[in-house]
């Protein structure tokens, strides 16, 4: 009897914090506020000339991240024709996702959509940009046109995913493969994640085995299955040190919404 | 009372996992989204909003932008071509109307049936 109700307290605890890939809460922000920030990042992206841009929100309050994780969802934002229901043809930037699936937390899908769409869900008008080299920007571009995206893709989700092997992928990992795909011209994902051991340093995700532990009892998007040794995982600012140890990144900042900016 | 303080111990403890949890939702309220794009938009914004229905990548190269994929056929310009022509530095045009993607269709109905209210009342 008392085992069940640390457990119900702890479910219930928990639940808030990870409801969102499996129920439609609202927003925490005022939807024009959504809508002017969203247009701002594109605006500010497109002033630079961003074909394509590695795109990031923070989703939770910032105090409660990990010390390291400044963000919680990455994706890659392409310039793009977009053929509207009214039949107008409109220039603005389509965002390429991996999302979790409804329902099922551990499981994830690839899901392309707009700023808005984006930053819907934001806890914090706070967005990661950080532009590619030209020549990488093109072979995103290519990548994506391809399809060829989608190979890099595994449905297997775990938000603490091991960017060092292929075992299971969270979005800011699929983002770091799409980068790689770029770079190495290849979509062999064993390459790739040979090179990416050899060149890229994951983020230390600084908790105790005990909190992981729990988290992994508690949530299916939660596992350390795939660490050998100490948990780190892909996140937006390991790509970006990553990109410009190797001069792969033109620009990088934090967007805010009064529409100032931080350099990364 | 001493299992209590264990549960709120644990919880405290697993607090910082459970904030990384957000991960990479399709997120949050997409269909609350929805509605409130559609029904208020004169409110939420000058601009207008519309449904994408799809999206495909532009090349620009110089002072030319290219579709990629149909449009490069067309001009007989490949988009490894323009890889290695000389890349466009200038800003990008972009749309001031907002554009979003359409909601999951087991929630298309349920905005559907919302607005068929909203305009009989």
């Amino acid at each position: 009897m008392k085992t069940k109700l640390i457990f119900t307290l702890l479910a219930l605890l928990c639940a808030p914090s990870w409801a969102g890939s499996e129920t439609n809460k609202q927003s925490t922000l005022e939807p024009e506020k959504i809508v002017k920030f969203a247009k701002d990042v594109e605006k500010y992206a497109a002033a630079k000339g961003a074909r394509a841009f590695i795109i990031a929100r923070v989703g939770r309050p910032e105090k409660e991240l990990p010390k390291g994780i400044h963000y919680t969802h990455t994706a890659i934002a392409v310039y793009s024709d977009i053929q509207l229901k009214n039949g107008e043809t409109a220039q603005g930037y389509a965002i390429h996702n991996l999302y979790q699936r409804a329902g099922k937390p551990n499981r994830s899908q690839l899901v392309q959509d707009y700023p808005v769409d984006f930053f819907w869900g934001a806890h914090t008008l706070k967005a990661g940009i950080i532009i590619p080299s030209e020549e990488i920007q093109t072979r995103l571009i290519e990548l994506i046109t391809s399809g060829k995206n989608a190979e890099l893709h595994n449905p297997k989700y775990s938000v603490i995913a091991n960017p060092m092997n292929s075992q299971l992928q969270n979005c800011t990992e699929h983002t770091l493969d799409m980068l790689n795909a770029a770079i190495y011209q290849s979509t062999d994902i064993e390459k790739l994640k040979a090179n990416t051991r050899a060149y890229y340093t994951a983020q230390r995700v600084r908790t105790s085995r005990f909190k992981l532990l729990f988290g992994a009892m508690l949530m299916d998007e939660v596992t350390t299955k795939d660490h050998p040794g100490k948990i780190a995982t892909a996140t937006f600012g390991s790509i970006h040190t990553y990109l410009d140890q190797y001069q792969l990144a033109q620009h990088g900042v934090t967007f805010y919404a009064d529409g100032k900016t931080n350099m990364l | 009372m001493k299992f209590t303080t264990i549960a709120l111990v644990f919880t405290l403890c697993i607090t910082t996992i459970t904030a990384q949890a957000e991960g990479s939702t399709h997120h949050s309220g997409q269909a609350s989204k929805h509605s409130v794009l559609a029904v208020s938009h004169g409110a939420v914004s000058t601009a207008k909003v519309a449904s994408a229905a799809v999206a495909v990548p532009l090349m620009v190269a110089g002072s030319v932008a290219l579709t990629a994929g149909a449009a490069s056929v067309k001009t007989g310009t490949s988009i490894g071509d323009l890889a290695s022509r000389p890349a466009h530095h200038g800003p990008l045009v972009i749309t001031e109307t907002t554009i979003t993607a359409d909601p999951a269709p087991n929630k298309v109905l349920v905005i559907h049936n919302k607005h068929t209210l909203i305009q009989n009342h």
